[in-house]
């Protein structure tokens, strides 16, 4: 397993440069996920985020879903209060058999990212004939 | 704080109330025995407030809520956003195996450390992130004085 965060965090490093959000806090998206016949999809909360910045990756059986808070507040403005997260948003899910690791749509909608993994063939409902 | 424990309050809002969430002080008015469910709001988005020299400036969370569903107030000093986050990950024939999400009706209501000009303030919901700019009144301005 930590072997496994580390191949991610060396990727996600090459990627983005010597990223300052790889050491900022890490938040945890609230997520929702439903299941159709065809596909599973992924629905999480990340407000505030620049849809270019986010990274969704499938590494060996995890699907790992990234990306930087952007910083709301303007140069020149006092925070009297604060509870949004600062940061950068990261979650990892572990992918069970059965789901086409190729075919991973992903969109940013209203601050909500949803990411559709379809099922393979062997995991659809199948009906049954009866003879 | 005790919470006065009414004959329809829902266990979401005792929390609430326990928790010092605020009420939307509009449903305050409405008759609790009409609707018992609507009294009291199922979530409380976090928000931030900031200001610079002319505004007052707070930012809530609000992903998966639609611009059409939030309603803003300003009423003595109190800014007040309310409104509902639709149940927009079941539809039709799927299943839920996971639900995290906050849905339903929510509230918050904030005192405004400033006294700000009403007509000037201006709201935006974009990316999940609703922002409101409040001027600030002309008398809660900071002048720079003169010393002759």
């Amino acid at each position: 397993m930590t072997q496994l965060n580390n191949a991610i965090v060396k990727k996600t490093d090459v990627e983005a440069g010597p990223g300052a959000f790889l050491r900022a806090p890490l938040s945890v998206p609230a997520s929702d996920i439903s299941e159709t016949g065809e596909a599973y999809v992924l629905y999480l909360d990340m407000p505030g985020v620049q849809k270019e910045a986010i990274s969704v990756t499938v590494v060996d059986e995890m699907l790992v879903v990234r990306a930087p808070i952007t910083p709301i507040h303007g140069e020149g403005s006092t925070i009297l209060y604060r509870e949004i997260r600062t940061g950068a948003y990261e979650r990892r899910f572990a992918l069970g058999e059965g789901i086409d690791r190729k075919n991973v749509d992903a969109r940013y909608e209203n601050g909500v990212l949803a990411v559709r993994l379809l099922k393979t063939e062997a995991l659809k409902p199948k009906e049954i004939v009866i003879h | 704080m005790l919470a006065r424990i009414e004959k329809y309050q829902t266990v979401d809002s005792l929390i609430g109330e326990l928790l010092g969430f605020s009420r939307d002080p509009e449903s305050i008015s409405a008759s609790p025995v009409e609707s018992p469910a609507e009294e009291y709001a199922a979530f409380a988005p976090p928000l931030d407030v900031t200001e610079n020299k002319e505004e007052v400036v707070v930012v809530a969370e609000l992903p998966g809520v639609k611009k059409e569903d939030v309603k803003i107030s300003l009423e003595k000093g109190l800014l007040t956003i309310g409104g509902k986050r639709g149940e927009d990950t079941l539809s039709g024939d799927a299943r839920g195996l996971l639900r995290e999400q906050q849905k339903g009706k929510f509230s918050r209501t904030v005192r405004l450390p400033y006294e700000v000009n009403a007509a000037g303030v201006s709201a935006e919901l974009s990316d999940g992130l609703l922002r409101i700019v409040l001027p600030k009144a002309e008398a809660a301005r900071a002048h720079e004085i003169t010393v002759r």
